[in-house]
């Protein structure tokens, strides 16, 4: 099992992930921070959630495993 | 005579060089990387610069990558080390301390410079383009006095906007009729400047900036119709340019930066170029061209790497995308407007802040601006991948 975290310390609401896989991250109203929506990643999500892993400019991504 | 115990000099440790980095450890590449920039602390959210840190007090630009991050891969930073020459025939970057690191290949990732705005009487006026002019910036909005920004491109709006949520009193002159318009349309670019009119900046349009002249109470800026506006304090985001004069007669092809083909392979073998310093064929404008887009810089870095370490030339391709943050509203560009596009509101109302427009010429669709619809990036980023026509946007398009 594969899911991503945010790093509550770093993100700064850039919002570039929820752009990337809408599906999976989203920067709610008023929220400081980005969320995780899918809690599991699936295969067909991975090549996005790894594109925004690298586009954070606050590298607040973290894939986990297991 | 094998040079591979020489390893892999990357030159600049921002996105574009931390990526070839990262790229070249994911390609499987197990051998030295050096990667040496002439920042002493190199490698942070730069994006972030004009935008929330200008506009904060005192919080530090947050590190893309933690020394640990770096020991891990095996990847070894050495800061304050400017590179000053390149030798393509001895194989060596000639660093700012009198070094001569060899190497099997070398990645140009040395990006762009803010191009200086010098008075007169030779003194640079501050810019923001680095940690240190942050700092610069920072003491001006301190100041308490009137800024005068040179320059409405990205930098100079965002850094009118975070000036003008400190309290600070900035007016923004360019030559430009209507900021960013040929970038996003009259309309959108309507809206933006009335944003920044009712948070209280002012503009003086159109006529361009002639030169600067110091004087007892601060500069006297020379408008090329003649007038002369008197300014406290100047920052001038004018334009940048790429750090390409330490490879003047290196035999590395310059044209608006390090010319490269779509791989990233400069003319020279063994010699590669990332980021805003690459210059890229264009089939559309038939010459090289640069971008200077955060994504581009990340994504093309670590094509080079994945290219390098897998001794493979996959051309990188991707559709253009920048953002903007002004007074809270992030507005995305996504593509590229061309001049005498049509620009056609598909999505929301541009003067709520919420909208996609799009840009297109006879129902091709060449570029989309978003703003608070971030969730539509992503399809409008396959559409345009896909060469798709404005009547697809429309289709696309979620109405009101």
């Amino acid at each position: 099992m594969t899911s991503v975290k945010v790093d509550p310390g770093r993100c700064t609401a850039y919002g570039l992930c929820v752009g990337i896989h809408p599906e999976v991250f989203n920067v709610p109203p008023g929220s400081p921070i980005a969320v995780v929506t899918r809690e599991v990643l699936t295969p067909d999500d991975l090549e996005d959630v790894q594109e925004a892993i690298r586009a954070c400019p606050a590298q607040a991504l973290t894939l986990v495993e297991g | 005579m094998s040079r591979s115990d020489d390893g892999i000099v990357i030159v600049g440790a921002s996105a574009a060089g931390l990526s070839a980095a990262d790229g070249l450890r994911e390609g499987g590449y197990t051998g030295p990387i050096t990667l040496m920039d002439e920042e002493v602390e190199p490698g942070y959210d730069r994006p972030m610069l004009s935008k929330g840190l200008l506009a904060a007090k005192d919080t530090e630009p947050a590190a893309l990558r933690t020394s640990d991050q770096l020991a891990a891969k095996g990847i070894d930073l050495l800061g304050g080390h400017g590179a000053v020459g390149l030798d393509v025939d001895r194989r060596l970057v000639v660093t700012s301390w009198g070094e001569a690191i060899p190497w099997e290949h070398v990645v140009l990732a040395t990006g762009v410079a803010a191009r200086p705005l010098v008075t007169t009487d030779g003194t640079p006026l501050p810019t923001l383009r680095t940690r240190a002019d942050l700092a610069t910036a920072r003491s001006l909005a301190a100041g308490g006095r009137p800024v005068t920004l040179v320059g409405a491109g990205f930098i100079g709006l965002e850094v009118a906007a975070a000036l003008r949520s400190r309290g600070v009193e900035v007016r923004v002159l360019s030559g430009c009729e209507l900021p960013l318009a040929s970038l996003v349309g009259d309309q959108v670019a309507g809206w933006l400047h009335q944003l920044h009119l009712a948070h209280g900046a002012t503009f003086e349009l159109g006529v361009p900036t002639a030169s600067v002249t110091e004087t007892a109470a601060g500069y006297d800026i020379h408008l090329a119709d003649g007038r002369v506006r008197h300014a406290a304090t100047v920052l001038a985001g004018i334009g940048t340019d790429p750090c390409t004069d330490w490879l003047i007669g290196s035999g590395v092809a310059l044209d608006g930066g390090a010319v490269t083909d779509p791989a990233g392979r400069t003319n020279v073998p063994g010699v590669w170029a990332a980021g805003d310093v690459a210059s890229t064929p264009d089939a559309r404008l038939g010459r090289p061209r640069r971008f200077e887009h955060w994504t581009h810089a990340i994504e093309q870095g670590r094509s080079v790497g994945l290219n390098i370490a897998r001794r493979d030339a996959v051309p990188y391709d991707a559709v253009p995308f920048v953002w903007t943050e002004q007074y809270g509203y992030t507005v995305h560009l996504l593509g590229e407007r061309r001049p005498g596009d049509t620009d056609v509101v598909v999505e929301g109302h541009v003067t709520d802040g919420d909208f996609v427009v799009a840009h297109a010429d006879a129902g091709e669709l060449h570029g989309v601006t978003i703003c608070g619809r971030v969730r539509a990036l992503r399809v409008f980023k396959k559409l345009l991948r896909s060469g798709a026509s404005l009547d697809d946007a429309l289709s696309a398009a979620t109405p009101a």
